[in-house]
């Protein structure tokens, strides 16, 4: 689960999810680049590691407006 | 996360207490609602949302905050698959506020497309009216302000209490928004009586079917004008004597007689030797002659013109005075003053989406 303010493109692993915020990725076990990104704004990167059946949540993003 | 758990926590212990919910309430529950959203519990934030609109009274949510609601409300059924519930959610937002857009920093174009459609679909008009007007009977003063979801057919009439159309004001399209003016009269072009009647606002659809109404009644009071009072007829002060009097005629007649016999009696009185001549005799019967020309002239009863001239002219001007301040107040008492109180308005869905 991935929720961002304000919403932007939810990249993970350089391919483009959708906007978040978005309930139900499945990913495979492993490490995963997540990246939320929008024009105007810096961008939102981090790594995550899951293994299988985890339920990650990364809804308190927030992005911060390009100086 | 953790604000969440804690307004989450606050509006549950709130919801638990026993008897009445205090003001913040609704305010408590669309927080604990937004917080919900935003860590994508969105059975959570459902509840909370739908318990904070339902609050009422003093724990309800003002309209700014209605709004936010219906917006994280709609955006939460529409993340759960339910565009049913979402478009619902939207067009109770829309008939609340038709000029309501959402944050478009919030809610991704998804979303905000949905209740861009929404909008367009909804055809409903939001209707300003000043809470107490006071106004003369026939000028245009009384202002309805119509604010339209979107592009489409209304009618808008002044109705009686049951429901019989006292005046139509407007019939035709409106765009965004359209200022209307009343003059308190019906077609007949009489002024309102006194009593309720309301604004009536219908949402037409593309066959003239009727798809909302946005009721706003108005109780409207009559205040008869002041009327000007009639001038008091002319004094006798005013006005001279039309006929002559017994005194100038009776001063001439007497007067001239005396003086004609004076002239033909009085010498022969002081002198002796005075002899009567023709002389005499003709001048004093002259005097006494023009005497009785002058009582003639103003024997009593005789019309004086010049005071009947102008004893007329101030009657005509009199009455003058008289027609002018009787239409006067014909023209007042045919345009009262009339005091217009409007009421809470009301939309009412036709069956239409």
């Amino acid at each position: 689960m991935v929720n961002s303010t304000p919403w932007g493109r939810l990249v993970i692993d350089g391919e483009l999810i959708g906007n978040t915020p978005q309930l139900a990725v499945d990913l495979a076990p492993g490490v995963h680049t997540i990246r939320v990104e929008r024009d105007g704004y810096e961008p939102f990167e981090q790594q995550i590691r899951i293994q299988s059946r985890d339920t990650v949540r990364l809804t308190s993003i927030t992005l911060g407006p390009t100086p | 996360m953790i604000a969440f758990r804690l307004t989450a926590f606050a509006a549950a212990v709130l919801l638990a207490w026993p008897g009445r919910v205090s003001g913040q309430a609704g305010a408590l529950l669309l927080d604990s609602g937004i917080a919900a959203y935003q860590e994508l519990d969105l059975a959570a934030a459902t509840g909370f949302l739908q318990r904070a609109l339902s609050a009422s009274g003093d724990a309800g949510l003002t309209a700014d905050q209605r709004a936010s609601a219906l917006s994280y409300l709609g955006a939460a059924a529409y993340l759960q698959g339910s565009a049913d519930s979402a478009e619902a959610a939207y067009r109770r937002l829309v008939v609340m506020d038709p000029r309501y857009a959402l944050d478009e920093l919030l809610f991704p174009p998804e979303m905000t497309a949905l209740f861009a459609r929404v909008k367009r679909e909804t055809k409903v008009v939001h209707v300003t009216v000043p809470p107490v007007v006071r106004f003369e009977a026939g000028e245009p003063a009384y202002e309805p302000h119509l604010v339209a979801s979107s592009f489409h057919r209304i009618v808008v009439t002044i109705d009686a209490r049951d429901g019989t159309a006292v005046r139509r004001l407007f019939e035709g399209l409106i765009g965004d928004s359209l200022d209307l003016e009343w003059d308190g009269l019906t077609t007949q072009g009489d002024a309102v009586e006194a009593g309720r009647y309301q604004l009536r606002v219908e949402s037409q659809g593309p066959a003239r079917e009727p798809l909302r109404v946005v009721r706003v009644p108005l109780d409207v009071s009559v205040v008869l004008p002041d009327t000007l009072p009639h001038p008091e007829p002319p004094s006798d002060s005013v006005l001279l004597p039309e006929r002559a009097g017994r005194g100038p005629g009776l001063e001439a007649l007497v007067g001239g007689l005396a003086a004609g016999v004076g002239i033909i009696v009085l010498p022969s009185l002081v002198a002796s030797d005075a002899q009567l001549s023709g002389t005499r005799i003709v001048v004093g019967s002259s005097v006494a002659i023009a005497g009785v020309f002058g009582f003639l002239r103003n024997r009593p009863g005789a019309p004086i013109s010049a005071n009947v001239e102008h004893n007329q002219a101030v009657r005509e001007s009199w009455q003058v005075e008289v027609d002018r301040a009787a239409d006067e107040n014909r023209r007042r008492l045919a345009r009262p003053r009339l005091v217009v109180e409007a009421g809470e308005p009301s939309t009412i869905g036709l069956g239409a989406p």
